[in-house]
């Protein structure tokens, strides 16, 4: 029966492949499934041939059946295929050099990444997807060389701070430009894309590499490709689902409630003068005895705001089509509480993309996005007069046996002196702070192939971003109890409304050894920012909470405005390359702004590279060791525009107190002010970088080494300069100053073993950089900073000198303790009197116990003009090292990350850490302090012979306070399972992997803070590496499955 | 394999375990952590004098905050020779009183040696001994010569040329008298330090003529500078202004005024004796100590009798209300002690300062929550609670701002309304001192024998409990000290 049915079909079909056997077709694809064009399709032997089209396809007519087709494509192993019975022929290339083979994304492009003629590093997304994170950026750090990647704090989705070869800008953002499948991205939200949608993360950091993006580009360009449909006509279903769980694995040392009852009898003694009196009165009555709280428990106020946290998050995505039309779709949903209460990070997520081959030539493709964030929780941080985490120190842990009339924690609601204290538990709880974003986001691309040399491309795309944040106030918070507001709220509105074209022309040709590739292109865009806000106060009830803020009967002024900013670019590149050897590349770019006057607008931006693949030279193609090696050259200027829409412009403003009342019984009528002083010649900055790499590679692509040395100099910086007083104005954004960072980046990775069931991969990064501040404003030596974390501790802490790095610590340099022998007792007065010689504190009397600083300029008086350089807040060298295993079907890998040799402004110690009179707790250091029995140590005193210890306002900030905060982390760590192909057959999927992975495991750090990866200053590079009341980094550990169908 | 599984899940065990919650308190102090005591310190003594009382300052010493116990092993000269009982019966060290209930560590480690002791000039060194005990164990260290006193002459501190106004007339031999050196070793020299090119001194004696040639036109007042040196000691006192010296020069003999010496005007402005007084609180209340008589403007209306050569003066002030509460204060400012022996022939002494008070309003039966209460004592040395204090304030002369009509007795405080009565029988309309400047006067003649008279000042508080402003119930106010001087005047 068979065989009669196979004679049959043999003979049904037999007349269709002689009619066919003449033509031949098919998809010339990589490992990945992208398809190639350009390959050359020959029949063998002879010189009839064809090559494949945009879309990979190719048809070729054959004579006989025995003919072999040879597929060959420079990086590719050439193929041959015996023709046989088929009309379609499909073939997947092996690349002949995988590494060096990868594509690359660069600026309106793509290159091989042997071709690179810049410094471009990439990320691997299964890299990123492995991590608990919620965005992508938390991931990245230690990945890759001369990319810094630097929290803030730990606030739960909040954006880290990414900076590329070093700050170029003083008073601007560092921050890099995102470009998003083409799309250049100004304040790109890191939170707004899914991790697992991105298929390739480049990082361009030198400028012959960027400077295509010019005006944006000097802090470096990250470029994003996020996940396409399928082409092949199968579709793919995955599915992840993730349970988490953090917590805040460390906590400051407090006092214990022995220790805190004995540092209260010690303020009791100091305060009486060690005469029992009132104080010690007050002590024995309530507290009795510190011995009787030995064992006791306590409360840690820390653990009273920290829980374990859970995070969820579960993502879909649907991936299919064919080579007309393809289509994905993903959404994720992520809820993330945070680790400190009623904090936490909500993001939904969807994306659909497609594409759709219109006819031979033309492409469309595109995407639409919607995603919604909502950052939740009071400001930790960034607040000069409450903190939680203050509050959570200094709140006592143990009450007295008998009652002393104090609200827990030894919070007195009566008294003024202690008014911006209060319960850290009911103020977070109490305290309703949204940050909501929604954003929508769409562009569309047409790609037309006039022939195979020519492309044209045309994008527009669309994004509105409306943020909006709300913050409420409830009765029993600090606001609502003793704020002038009380019960208040508040809505702030912000939407940027992002419309943008990019359209390029590209030419590519090759001529014998001879392959050029043109491309010229120019881009629009045009920004428009809106801005209200609105706010309550004396809300009778905290019942509705933001919902009914028209209870109020003590409104705010309500406040709107509006600004608009456009660009206007034109750029070209050139790449030639000979004997596939020899690279060069130029690329030039002019970019108006309508931030800047008319005759200032433009700024142009070339760049030029070069490599040389020596690897390919006779002398070395013998030397079988040496694989591959590349030196590159390159030159290049980008600029930064990050200012106000306006700042270049003189403006008038009118606010609540630029009115005037003209006399008694008169009416208020609006007045204006100049807010403004517009520079008339205020121009780009300008950042130029040369850049010298060697990419090396050994033993067949085992092991692979790239180094990089760049040296870049910022000028012309867009700095909002101090003003003489009799202008008027006290800052002025001007053109002044210059930056210089200069630096080296190694990479390493290694393939350590590859067998059948073992692989392991190794990948090695260090970077080096240094950053000097070259110049200021004319005569200026020094910009002074007051970080102003407390409105307590309001002096200048930071200082970016001439000749120094950017954003110095600032402070006095600590002594010791004043002791007796610092003084004479004069038995006449019967008091202490200071030594002939020994300076003095300057604005207080000091007394033994006093902090003694070093009187730098020998005046006799310690005061401001002792300050010093005391900390340096840039690393020497960071980098990471990462390992990546697999064991049969089990995925392992690791990630160290390190920061060595730079100092963290420790400002909680500098308020912990010295003994206040009143029922405040502190740090362990506060048991050590000053008395007349306990003298040797550096803790000053709470009080002696009626001088307070603490030092005086403007000699609050010293040495003592800066530590180093070197650390070595384990990151990440990640273990999975994928289950074997039997069991996936079995199930009916393709992929069911199962892992386990934490985040932020361990730290190795002499630092005495909650991390040291922390910089909560409020200005930027100004005021780096600034502790103070931070949200504390968490340790994640999360399980998840994730099948594809 | 398996093997390696199971590496890599201890490995995570591991890491979990090290990633638990740290514990917030820091350990407790360890019992075994504590040793013997180190780092005995004594401040280097000023003015220590020859036969004089001496109250060393008090030590410091490093106990890790265990009771210290002191003891004075022996003593020696600067030759090394052990002072024998003649010397060290002089001498003692105080010690916490363990056995009180409430330890007073105010005076421990300090070291007395009693007025009319055998310590002449020279340098002494004593050796002390520094106990601990903890749970029965004792530590104990011996500081070898660790608290050394250079003793001095006594210093002239005082210098009166009388009368203090004189006149030199040009072209006669005339001199200034002999000055008096009411206090100090005698065995001085004296020298000018101002106005060589008119005047000279005896350098024994200590008497000012003009120089040789001067002349006048009209007649010259000068205030010459004159620097008093222990032969001993080689110590200078430089005496200025007018206060011991004032010096007409003339062709004629000239009748000259009766001049007046501000010989204690403090600044008030810090709390130090160095800036004329201490304070004391005996019961806070609601405000902190830093809030007690803190530094403020002085009072305008003593300009006009304040000296040139005084600067820098501050009043002191106590506000107890906060908000409308107000809670029952005491605190004292107690001014340096002065001797006024000094000035017992031939001059009229007294005390002036200035007081004010500000929001005081009476309680609901019509009386003052508080007032301003002023001592004086004869035997204050240094510890409040044991001196005897008299209160004076129905012996003082007042003038409420400058307005020519004195009265005897401090006035009542707050606005003299008689509301809700007056109990305590002390309204006085005709003298309303509410938030007014008023001038007190205390006529010192009768204490001129005194070598240690104190002024004091006590913020005192007639309620109990807190009492709010609002619900009528009173309200405790702010007083105001300032210019508090003592001056003599000749007769």
């Amino acid at each position: 029966m068979k065989k009669i049915f196979y004679i049959v079909l043999m003979l049904t079909i037999m007349p269709f492949v002689a009619f066919a056997q003449n033509s031949v077709s098919g998809t010339v694809t990589d490992a990945n499934g992208e398809p190639i064009p350009g390959v050359n399709v020959l029949l063998k032997g002879t010189l009839t041939g064809t090559s494949t089209d945009f879309y990979g396809l190719y048809t070729i007519q054959t004579t006989k059946s025995s003919d072999v087709l040879v597929f060959s494509y420079l990086g590719f192993t050439t193929t041959n295929e015996l023709v046989g019975n088929r009309t379609e022929i499909n073939i997947i290339l092996k690349s002949s050099n995988e590494q060096l083979d990868e594509i690359v994304i660069i600026g309106y492009g793509s290159v091989r990444k042997k071709d690179l003629t810049g410094s471009v590093a990439q990320v691997s997304s299964d890299d990123l997807n492995k991590t608990a994170t919620s965005n992508f950026d938390q991931a990245l750090a230690g990945r890759v060389s001369g990319v810094q990647i630097s929290s803030v704090d730990g606030t739960p989705g909040q954006g880290l701070n990414i900076t590329i070869r070093g700050g170029n800008s003083i008073t601007g953002d560092n921050s890099p430009l995102y470009v998003i499948d083409g799309i250049p991205m100004d304040n790109f939200d890191p939170g707004s894309i899914s991790t697992s949608d991105i298929k390739s993360f480049d990082i361009q950091k030198d400028a012959s590499a960027t400077a295509i993006y010019g005006s944006r580009a000097a802090n470096g360009v990250i470029l994003i490709t996020t996940k396409q449909g399928r082409k092949d006509g199968k579709t793919d279903v995955k599915i992840s689902a993730s349970h988490g769980v953090q917590w805040v694995s460390n906590r400051l040392e407090t006092l214990s409630p022995y220790e805190y009852v004995k540092y209260q009898k010690n303020i009791a003694n100091a305060m009486d003068n060690y005469v029992p009196g009132q104080y010690t009165g007050y002590f024995n009555d309530s507290w009795v005895d510190p011995e009787l709280y030995r064992d006791m428990k306590g409360t840690s106020w820390q653990d009273e705001i920290f829980r374990v946290a859970s995070t969820n998050k579960y993502n879909a995505s649907l991936s299919g089509g064919n080579s007309t039309t393809n289509i994905y779709f993903s959404t994720e949903f992520l809820e993330q509480e945070g680790t400190m209460l009623n904090t936490g990070f909500k993001k939904i997520y969807n994306n659909l993309k497609f594409g759709h081959k219109v006819n031979d030539k033309t492409k469309l493709s595109g995407y639409l996005q919607y995603i919604f964030l909502n950052r939740s929780g009071a400001g930790i941080s960034g607040n000069s007069y409450t903190s939680v985490i203050r509050d959570a120190i200094q709140f006592r842990p143990v009450e007295p046996i008998n009652g002393d009339g104090l609200e827990a924690g030894g919070y007195d609601p009566t008294d003024q002196t202690q008014k911006y204290l209060f319960n850290p538990v009911k103020n977070l709880t109490n305290t309703d702070r949204q940050r909501r974003s929604d954003i929508l986001r769409g562009s569309l691309k047409l790609t037309h192939r006039f022939n195979s040399d020519l492309v044209l491309n045309l994008s527009g795309s669309y994004q509105v971003d409306s943020r909006k944040g709300t913050l409420f106030f409830g009765q029993d918070t600090q606001q609502g109890t003793r704020g002038s507001d009380h019960i208040s709220g508040s809505v702030v509105h912000r939407r940027y409304q992002t419309l943008s074209s990019s359209n390029t022309l590209a030419y590519n040709k090759t001529i014998n050894q001879h392959r050029f590739s043109l491309l010229g292109g120019m881009e629009m865009q045009t920004k428009d920012y809106e801005y209200t806000s609105m706010k309550n106060s004396e809300i009778p009830t905290d019942l509705f909470g933001i919902n009914k803020m028209g209870l109020g009967i003590s409104p705010g002024i309500p406040q709107t405005m509006s600004s608009r900013n456009a660009l206007l670019s034109y750029f070209g590149r050139v790449n030639y390359n000979l004997h596939d050897k020899y690279l060069f590349t130029a690329t030039y770019r002019a970019d108006g702004s309508s931030k800047f006057n008319k005759d200032n607008r433009w700024g142009y931006f070339p760049s030029f590279s070069a490599a040389w693949k020596i690897s390919d030279e006779n002398f070395l193609k013998d030397v079988s060791a040496i694989s591959f090696a590349k030196v590159r050259a390159g030159w290049g200027i980008t600029g930064n525009n990050r200012i106000g829409d306006y700042d270049a412009y003189s403006q008038l403003n009118a606010n609540t107190s630029s009115g005037y009342v003209w006399g008694n019984g008169e009416i208020y009528t609006p007045g204006a002010y100049q807010s403004n002083l517009g520079v008339p010649n205020l121009r780009w900055e300008s950042t130029a970088q040369s850049n010298v790499g060697l990419d090396l590679a050994f033993l067949d692509q085992t092991i692979e080494v790239t180094i990089d040395y760049y040296n870049k100099q910022t000028s012309d910086l867009l700095l909002n300069a101090e003003m003489a007083l009799h202008t008027g104005f006290n800052k002025v954004r001007q053109n002044i100053g210059k930056v210089e960072n200069r630096g080296l980046e190694i990479s390493l990775n290694t393939t350590n073993i590859n067998t059948g069931k073992f692989k392991w991969s190794s990948s090695f990064n260090i970077s080096f950089n240094k950053n000097k501040t070259l110049a200021l404003n004319d005569g200026q030596k020094a910009i002074y900073t007051n970080p102003y974390w407390n409105a307590s501790y309001s002096e200048y802490q930071y200082i970016t000198e001439v000749g120094q790095p950017v954003g110095m610590m600032y402070g006095l340099e600590f002594d010791r303790i004043y002791q007796l022998d610092d003084f004479n007792w004069d038995n006449e007065y019967q008091t202490y009197v200071l030594k002939d010689g020994v300076p003095d504190n300057g604005a207080l009397p000091v007394g033994p116990g006093s902090v003694k600083f070093i009187d730098q300029n020998n005046d006799g008086t310690i005061n401001e003009e002792d300050r010093k350089i005391i900390g340096n807040p840039h690393a020497k060298h960071f980098g990471g090292f990462s390992n990546t295993i697999e064991i049969g079907n089990f995925d392992i890998s690791a990630l160290l990350q390190w920061s060595y040799g730079f100092d963290i402004m420790n400002a909680n110690k500098a308020v912990f850490e010295v003994p206040i009179t009143g029922k405040q707790s502190g740090f362990a250091a506060l048991a050590d302090s000053w008395t007349p029995l306990n003298t040797d140590t550096t803790i000053g005193a709470v009080r002696y012979m009626t001088v307070y210890g603490a030092p005086p306002k403007g000699n609050q900030m010293d040495n003592r306070y800066i530590e180093d905060g070197s650390y070595l982390k384990l990151k990440s760590v990640s273990v999975g399972f994928t289950l074997p192909k039997t069991a996936l057959e079995a199930l009916k999927v393709k992929k069911f992997r199962l892992y386990v992975t934490g985040q932020n495991l361990l730290t190795w750090t002499k630092y005495s803070g909650y991390d040291p990866d922390v910089s909560v200053g409020k200005y930027g590079a100004l005021t780096p590496r600034l502790d103070y009341s931070a949200y504390p980094q968490s340790t994640t550990i999360m399980g998840g499955i994730d099948i594809t169908f | 394999m398996k093997k390696t599984i199971y590496f890599l899940t201890a490995f995570l065990m591991i890491i979990a375990l090290k990633s638990c919650t740290e514990d917030t308190f820091m350990p407790n102090t360890d019992p075994a952590s504590y040793g013997k005591p180190t780092d005995l310190l004594y401040a280097d003594i000023l003015n220590a004098r020859e036969y004089s009382k001496l109250k060393s300052g008090i030590p410091h010493v490093d106990t890790q905050d265990l009771v210290p116990s002191y003891e004075i092993i022996s003593g020696k000269n600067g030759e090394g020779e052990l002072l024998d009982d003649t010397f060290m019966s002089d001498v003692t060290i105080d010690n916490v009183d363990l056995t009180a209930a409430d330890l007073d560590y105010s005076t421990a480690g300090r070291i007395i040696i009693a007025t009319g002791n055998k310590f002449g000039p020279g340098d002494y060194y004593f050796t002390i001994k520094v106990s601990t005990e903890l749970n029965g164990k004792m530590f104990e260290t011996t500081f070898d010569d660790i608290f050394h006193i250079h003793v001095g002459p006594q210093l002239v501190k005082d210098l009166l040329y009388s009368p203090i106004a004189q006149n030199l007339v040009v072209g006669t031999d005339k001199t200034t008298s002999k000055p008096y050196l009411l206090s100090g070793n005698p065995n001085v020299t004296f020298a000018l330090t101002s106005h060589l090119d008119i005047f000279q001194i005896d350098t024994t004696t200590g008497v000012i003529s003009l120089v040789d040639g001067y002349t006048v036109t009209e007649d010259e007042t000068h205030y010459p500078s004159v620097q008093v040196t222990s032969n001993l000691s080689k110590e200078i006192t430089e005496f200025q202004g007018g206060s011991f010296l004032m010096l007409v020069i003339s062709n004629e003999p000239v009748v000259l005024p009766r001049q007046t010496i501000y010989f204690f005007y403090p600044t008030l402005q810090s709390e130090n004796t160095l800036y004329g007084y201490r304070k004391e609180v005996i019961t806070q209340g609601a405000i902190s100590y830093g809030k007690t008589w803190i530094q403020n403007a002085p009072s305008p209306l003593a300009l006009a009798e304040r000296p040139s050569n005084v600067t820098g003066i501050k009043s002191l002030v106590t506000n107890i209300v906060i908000g409308k509460d107000s809670n029952p204060h005491e605190s004292d400012v107690i001014i340096n002690s002065q001797d006024l022996t000094k000035y017992s022939l031939g001059y009229d002494v007294t005390t002036v300062f200035y007081t004010k008070n500000m929001y005081v309003e009476y309680l609901p039966d019509g009386s003052t929550p508080t007032e301003l209460e002023i001592y004086y004592s004869l035997d204050y040395d240094g510890d409040n609670s044991k001196a005897t204090w008299v209160q004076i304030n129905d012996q003082i002369k007042c003038e409420i701002n400058n307005d020519g009509k004195e009265f005897i007795g401090t006035p009542y405080p707050g606005d003299q309304k008689l509301t809700n009565g007056d109990p305590d029988g002390r309204k006085d309309s005709t003298h309303n001192p509410d938030n007014k400047w008023v001038r007190n006067q205390f006529d010192l003649n009768n204490f001129k024998t005194e070598k240690n008279f104190t002024l004091k000042f006590k913020f005192a508080s007639y309620f109990e409990g807190q009492i709010n402003y609002t619900s009528n119930e009173g309200r405790g106010g702010r007083y105001y000290i300032s210019d508090v001087h003592f001056k003599a005047s000749e007769e």
